[in-house]
């Protein structure tokens, strides 16, 4: 039995394979330059240049606002570890569901992280704020947003949202709709 | 810039509306694309219906997998309808292996379905691209060109509608080599190879993105490295014919 015999090459095919990898090479000449060119500072020299937002990656902007028993509170005065902001109104059906989670959080985390509950004052009754937080044994600070400034300056275009901020300051996400318990812890973890 | 639409009475959160819209609209395109590569459409929807469910379900498996000791003493909150807990990476390849799957089990065509595809993924990714600069998702570098548009205060690249007009070129193009006769999967590594080169090249107009080593961009690299893989292939094909 002979062995079959192995299949010469044609010229024409050697030239295709000179073609593609002459053409690799540009590729990774022109895209490795380009990278090396656009490449970025240090991601946390950025952060901190950027001007304050309500999204990932900037700082987040300044609350002073009144609490429930008409104490001011600076979301600056939490600096140094991870705060929830949560914004939220007595009407919203969401709103209630989760809030029982915010407080289980508060209760088992204790001071490793910040919970705050801006309350969308200029959207509900004043009156059923105090009731509210009795139902739910809230225990946290809530905040009274009277004339939605703070709202405004965190863009918030439905209730609940709620933003995560690092203990750098900077918003790692912004949420709208319900969330939960776990949903919460696991987003802790990475802050 | 415009997050939310009114379609008649109804006010619609543009990011979410837009993907979905940009879904159906890819699924149609492909599905015609596919009579026309004799693919039963039909097999179209059924692989972007089992991989889009599959790769959310599987995502959110590997979600709270992941993050097992949050849900530890909560199991049920593993089926809420929090949609972002889901590990986005892992459900695509999962919904992947599941249209690979299902390919197999009828036989199809492996490059000739991915031909049928290529055009509607690249019309999804335009009409989602879409939704993203609507929905103000990421925002750009800063600017003084006169198209800038001002986010949070500064004049910035409107970098997703960059990416929006990418793909509408490349689709373009798609529909322009299909006039010639090409082997099966040629469409499928031409989409992929132009998207990754609009990926390579406009990422830099994108703010705030993930690096690695000295300051390098996640996704210029990712896509250097499909492009190279890519052309690879294409050459490997073309030995072997």
């Amino acid at each position: 039995m002979t062995k079959p015999k192995r299949a010469i090459s044609a010229p024409g095919q050697s030239t295709g394979a000179v073609r593609w990898l002459v053409l690799i090479a540009l590729v990774l000449v022109v895209g490795g330059s380009w990278i090396v060119f656009s490449r970025e500072p240090q991601q946390e020299t950025v952060a901190a240049e950027l001007a304050p937002a309500p999204v990932k990656g900037h700082p987040a902007p300044a609350i002073t606002l009144n609490d429930i028993d008409g104490q001011v509170v600076n979301l600056s005065d939490f600096q140094g570890k991870p705060v929830l902001i949560n914004f939220w109104a007595t009407w919203c059906p969401p709103c209630r569901a989760e809030m029982p989670d915010f407080q289980a959080i508060h209760r088992e985390m204790g001071d490793q992280v910040t919970i705050i509950a801006v309350n969308a004052t200029s959207q509900d009754e004043p009156d059923n704020i105090r009731p509210f937080m009795e139902e739910f044994g809230i225990t946290f600070p809530v905040l009274l947003d009277v004339r939605g400034q703070t709202m405004s300056d965190y863009n918030v275009r439905g209730l609940p949202t709620t933003i995560f901020i690092d203990s750098n300051g900077i918003v790692q996400e912004v949420f709208t709709g319900a969330v939960n318990k776990a949903y919460i812890q696991s987003k802790l973890s990475g802050l | 810039m415009t997050p939310f639409l009114s379609v008649g009475p109804l006010t619609l959160p543009s990011y979410p509306f837009l993907v979905i819209i940009g879904l159906w609209a890819g699924m149609w395109l492909a599905a015609k694309d596919a009579g026309r590569l004799k693919v039963e459409g039909d097999h179209v929807y059924n692989i972007g219906l089992y991989s889009l469910v599959g790769g959310l379900l599987g995502g959110r498996a590997w979600y709270v997998l992941a993050h097992r000791e949050s849900y530890a003493g909560v199991p049920l909150q593993a089926f809420s309808l929090t949609l972002n807990a889901v590990s986005l990476p892992e459900g695509a390849i999962i919904g992947l292996a599941i249209a690979l799957i299902y390919s197999k089990r009828y036989r199809l065509s492996i490059p000739t379905l991915a031909d049928a595809l290529a055009p509607g993924i690249t019309l999804a990714l335009a009409i989602g691209g879409l939704g993203a600069f609507l929905g103000s998702q990421t925002q750009g570098t800063p600017t003084a060109l006169p198209w800038g548009i001002v986010q949070f205060g500064e004049t910035r690249h409107p970098a997703h509608l960059y990416l929006v007009l990418a793909a509408l070129l490349i689709l373009a193009i798609l529909r322009a080599a299909r006039r010639k006769r090409q082997r099966p999967g040629f469409t499928f590594l031409l989409f992929a190879e132009l998207y990754a080169g609009s990926r390579l090249l406009l990422d830099p107009f994108f703010a705030l993105p993930a690096t690695i080593g000295a300051g390098f961009r996640v996704v210029q690299v990712a896509a250097l490295a499909v492009m190279v893989l890519v052309l690879a292939v294409m050459a490997r094909v073309e030995k072997s014919a």
